[in-house]
């Protein structure tokens, strides 16, 4: 097997949720969502995340609400970094105002794409300490689209290694 | 050593392979060199199984950036032996 779509556990060392997260934060702290990515490999039917990736990003807020977004040339230059590495997207992290759920815009153009990838929505623009149990999060299993997962398989999913 | 990849195939000679970036993974596409280059997308992200935005959503570019015209036809690129060529997003957008 290989393949995002058969990893069944993803491992993630505490500084990349770290990283990600304190961007997510900073931003928030300005009414802005964020965007960060977890960048990596496979091993068998494991993926072990080695890297975060802050893209270069633009937030908008206005009376429809708020949005974040990079553009062509950022995800060719994200493209390229990841081939020279050996490396793949496993994740999405984006974060919201208030709760967390993947949004019509989310499920439209998500920067991680491959089948079996995640995306993590963070509630709150980040305000409060990481924690993958107030996170929703999803797996984007074609065609059902981006499904979310239960606690339960969050919890199988993806480990975090302090 | 000469690349065997990105050359005509002898026995069809209208045809080339092609690599393909996306999301950092390569994968080998083969092309009409008549056709115009937006027609390696579908194949490219079926073969990396890149689903999660249509066809028309990416863009071609070369290694240094350039983006390719989705209409040009392949040959008029004159593709040196071994390039690589990054499908990527359009654009990501949370919200």
């Amino acid at each position: 097997m290989k393949g995002l779509a058969h990893v069944e556990t993803v491992l993630v060392p505490r500084r990349c949720v770290d990283e990600a997260h304190a961007h997510l934060a900073l931003v928030g702290r300005g009414g802005f969502e964020g965007f960060a990515l977890w960048a990596g490999a496979l091993e068998g039917d494991v993926f072990r995340v080695v890297d975060t990736i802050i893209p270069e990003q633009r937030g908008l807020r206005s009376d429809l609400g708020v949005c974040v977004t990079v553009d062509g040339r950022e995800l060719h230059r994200i493209n390229v970094w990841l081939h020279s590495r050996g490396l793949t997207l496993v994740a999405q992290l984006h974060s919201h105002p208030t709760e967390a759920y993947h949004s019509d815009t989310d499920d439209t153009y998500p920067i991680a794409t491959t089948t079996g990838s995640l995306s993590l929505v963070i509630p709150d623009f980040a305000v409060a300490p990481f924690s993958l149990e107030t996170c929703a999060v999803y797996r984007l299993l074609p065609p059902r689209g981006w499904v979310e997962l239960s606690p339960e398989e969050v919890g199988r999913l993806i480990v975090i290694e302090d | 050593m000469p690349n065997e990849k990105d050359k005509p195939n002898k026995d069809k000679p209208n045809q080339v392979t092609l690599t393909v970036i996306v999301n950092g993974n390569p994968t080998e596409v083969t092309a009409n060199v008549h056709a115009p280059i937006h027609t390696v997308i579908p194949e490219a992200l079926n073969e990396t199984d890149n689903k999660g935005q249509p066809p028309e959503n990416w863009e071609l570019r070369d290694e240094p950036g350039n983006l390719l015209d989705p209409q040009r036809k392949i040959e008029e690129f004159n593709f040196a032996p071994g390039t690589k060529l990054f499908l990527s997003l359009k654009a990501g957008i949370g919200g």
